[in-house]
Parts: C-alpha cells; structure tokens; sequence
C-alpha cells in the first residue's frame, strides 16, 4: 500500500531550540484518521506546519500528496469583520480547491446563518466553521492542529461529528490534540511525540490491547523513548 | 451560487479578485484620510494665497500625511511578510510572495492617488521649475514619484524578507525599520554628493516656494532651490534614474530570493 504521508528524519530547528528531532514517519494512505499526541511543545504543532509547508526551512525530506494538503491551523483565521457568507467567498477566492456545495451545505446543517458576523460567533460556532471550511477541501490528506482544545463537550461532540461524516471519503486525517481520554474510537492510528522525538507509531486496536489508549500513551510520555 | 431560503441565503457564488475586494476595503481608510487632509489643507491654502500661515499649514499636512502613510505601507507588507499575521491567506493555494505583489500594487496605486492630490497644488511651483513646459512638470512629478514608490516600496519588501531569518517579533520589526532607513538615508547622501555636491539648499521635505524642484531619494522628499527659472537641473534625472535602478534591483533581487528558497511562513 502506497503512503499518503512521508516524513524522513525531519530535523527543525527554531531558533537555538530543535523542535523537531530526526523524526521519521510514514503513514499508509488507507483513508486512516491518525491521533497525533504530545505535550505542549513536544512538536505536534511544528510537525503538521511543515508538512503543510508554512515551515520552510527544515533538514530532512517531507513528501505530500501532489497539490499538497489542506492544513487546520491551531489559530482563528476568518477576518472578524466578514460575514460567513462572504467569508466562503474569500476562502473560495484563496483556495483553489474549495468544495463552496460541500462547505454551504456543511454550515447550513450546522444551523448557521450566512449574515452572521465571524466576531458575534462563539469559540464552538468558529471551530465548526473552520472545520468545515478546511473539509470543504476535499483534500487527500488533511491535517488538523489541536480542533479540539479550548471547547467544550458539546462542541467537542460536534466536531468529531463533523470529522466523521463530512471528510473526504478515502481521505487521511492526521489530528493533534493533548487531550486522550474519550477518543479511542475516533482514531485508527496512534502517534506521539515526546522532545520534538517520535516515540510511538501504531495501530489504536493493539495500543488498546496494550491497557488502553490513554494509559499506553501516558505510559510512552513518561518513558520517553521511542518504543516503536 | 445562491443556497437557501430567501430570509437565509447563502451569496457564495465564487468572484475573481474577492481577496482583493477585501483587502481594498481594509486599506482604503488610512490613505482616504491622508487625501482627505491633504485635499482640505491645499485647498484652504490656494483660496487665502497671501496667508503665509495657510501655506505652511499645507506644507506640514502634506509631510505629516505622507511620512504617516509610507510607515503605514511599510507596515502593512512587514504584518503580511515578517510578521505573517494572516494565516487565511497563508492558508491559501497562492504563493505568499505573489500575494505581497498584489498588497504592494494596491498600496502604489492608492499612494499615486495622493500624490495626484497633493500635486495640484504644486503645479503652480513645478510650471515656474520647469518654465512653459507644463507637460514636461506634470510627468516630472508624475513619474518621480511613481518611481521613488517602486523603489520605496521593492526596498521595504526585500528588507522585510530577510528580516524573517530574525528571531523575535521586535526585532524583526526593527531590522525592517533599521535597514530600511539606511537604504533611504544611503540613497539621499549619494543623491547629494553625487547630482548636487555644491547645492548648499538641498533639504528634507516639500516646499512650494518658486524655482524648487522636488526630488525623491527613495520615499523621501528633498528640495532643491536654487537652478534657474525654467531649467530642468541635471539632479532631477539623476534621482528618477537612481529611483528606477533601485526598484528595478531591489525587486528582482527580492522575487528572486522569495521563489528561489524556502522560507519559514510561521505567525510571529
């Protein structure tokens, strides 16, 4: 089976700090979604930036799919002051790739309303948005830094909700959150980070095999080697 | 495209140039302003002619707007180069560097507006330096200074690039602001020595006494009193050669360096 994603001994330095340390990674393109997992500041964050190419300067060789991916950043991106509707118009503009039908019909089924102004939408409503927004892509591999963080259970529902039925049938997902517990059945693969290091790359069944999800991966942060 | 009941329709049918749309509606305020002062202070100044109060009114309107709206222009090309603090647009399938174009395109064309503003009440000043060729007063000042914001404008743009290989977000800025600011200083000195080393009336600013000629070394405006009525002195086509070899350089030394390599598009 081909891989989706290629990661050879990646090395990033920032500044005199290396976030990310001679990190390989390949991911098989069997439509998985992928939990990447770490601390704050293991390099999840440093890791989807430069295989979304917004980190430029790295040793090492990352390869993409052709025409590259669709990149959630852990950050708002929508300009305050637009409409949602002409918020999709800009996204269309600015992205060539934009599925307008499938991002319309995605934020129609959320309930939301096209005159309503990105700053009067709540943290929960903008996520939403922007999941959808970057879904709408349609793109082979999709990366989505922390979707999850800073919401609260009902949003955090909705979203994986969102993640589930609107990504790109086939298509690899790869989301970093440090939150573990309550997503085992979300993911199919697991990946962690420790020290800008991988540290695990495996299948969710035998982690959970292996004690469950959220005790492997506090078992491997704590170790901090690379155990497989 | 249009999805939805009427009370909630969805205007989403995709527009070329929506980006740009956008970003018009962002910029326009701050030159809109400028003009705007400008406009009013020259326009009071040409009603009350013998009021010298006026004059010097319009003189300070003019540095004050222009020195406000070259730091704002410089600053919105750092925020979109250096400081990356747009990630929609950087989330886009366009190349950051053709997007940095089109910013600083809009920026020219908004600058060449207040310029034109500000020039109507300069012909009377460039019809006397340049004798009866009107014509030749009116694309002086046209070109020179569409030329001194080409190379203001390649400069900022370049030196904003190469301040991304330094840390921190204040020192970034200020690498910008350094280099900038010796460029520009560097250019006038040479402008000096070289096209007009026995002028001893060569100063900072604008001026709208008879026989000036305004030069541009870079963004910046110098006056030079003194040639004959009527005489176009050999300095004028200095600076506009000088202006046009720097836009000319800097921003092929810039397009050069943004699509030759890599560059980190990380948000400071």
């Amino acid at each position: 089976m081909p891989d989706v994603l290629t990661v050879d001994h990646l090395t990033v330095r920032l500044g005199r700090r290396t976030a990310l340390d001679d990190v390989t990674l390949r991911l098989a393109d069997r439509g998985s979604v992928v939990g990447l997992f770490g601390q704050n500041g293991a390099g999840k964050s440093t890791l989807l930036r430069t295989v979304a190419g917004i980190v430029g300067r790295y040793g090492g060789t990352v390869t993409a799919p052709p025409g590259g991916v669709a990149f959630l950043p852990d950050a708002p991106f929508l300009y305050p002051r637009l409409r949602l509707d002409a918020s999709v118009r800009l996204a269309a503009d600015l992205w060539d790739d934009l599925d307008v039908s499938h991002a319309v019909r995605t934020l129609e089924g959320l309930g939301l309303e096209p005159d309503l102004l990105v700053a009067e939408a709540s943290k929960g409503m903008l996520e939403q948005v922007h999941l959808a927004l970057v879904l709408a892509r349609r793109r082979h591999l999709t990366l989505l830094d922390e979707p999850l963080a800073a919401v609260d259970p009902l949003f955090r529902d909705r979203l994986i909700g969102l993640l589930r039925t609107e990504r790109e049938p086939g298509s690899t997902v790869l989301v970093s959150t440090h939150l573990v517990s309550g997503l085992e059945d979300l993911f199919d693969e697991v990946v962690v980070v420790h020290d800008g290091r991988l540290v695990l790359h495996d299948d969710v069944r035998t982690v959970s095999r292996l004690g469950g999800l959220e005790q492997r991966v506090k078992e491997v942060l704590a170790d901090g080697r690379r155990v497989s | 495209m249009a999805v939805g009941s009427p009370e909630t329709t969805w205007r989403v049918r995709p527009r070329r140039g929506e980006l740009w749309l956008v970003e018009l509606r962002h910029l326009l305020p701050v030159p809109l302003v400028a003009v705007a002062l400008t406009g009013a202070a020259g326009a009071v100044a040409a009603l009350a002619p013998d009021i010298v109060a006026l004059g010097v009114v319009r003189e300070l309107a003019v540095m004050l707007c222009w020195s406000g709206t070259a730091i704002w222009a410089a600053g919105v090309l750092v925020r979109h180069v250096t400081l990356v603090d747009d990630p929609l647009v950087q989330l886009g399938t366009r190349p950051w560097w053709r997007v940095a174009v089109g910013k600083a395109l809009m920026i020219a064309a908004l600058l060449t507006v207040q310029h034109v503003v500000t020039t109507i009440a300069e012909l009377q000043t460039l019809h006397a330096a340049f004798g009866e060729n009107l014509a030749g007063a009116v694309a002086h000042a046209a070109i020179a200074k569409v030329a001194s914001l080409a190379a203001y404008l390649a400069v900022v743009l370049l030196v904003a690039t190469l301040a991304t290989l330094v840390l921190g977000r204040m020192r970034a800025v200020a690498t910008v602001a350094i280099g900038v600011t010796i460029v520009v200083v560097g250019h006038a000195l040479l402008l000096w020595r070289v096209g007009a080393p026995d002028t001893e009336v060569f100063v900072l600013g604008v001026g709208s006494d008879t026989w000036t000629v305004h030069l541009y070394a870079n963004v910046l405006p110098l006056v030079l009193t003194g040639p004959s009525e009527g005489v176009v002195p050999d300095v004028a086509w200095l600076s506009l050669g000088l202006n046009a070899a720097v836009a000319l350089t800097a921003s092929a030394t810039w397009l050069a360096l943004a699509r030759g390599r890599r560059w980190d598009r990380l948000p400071r």
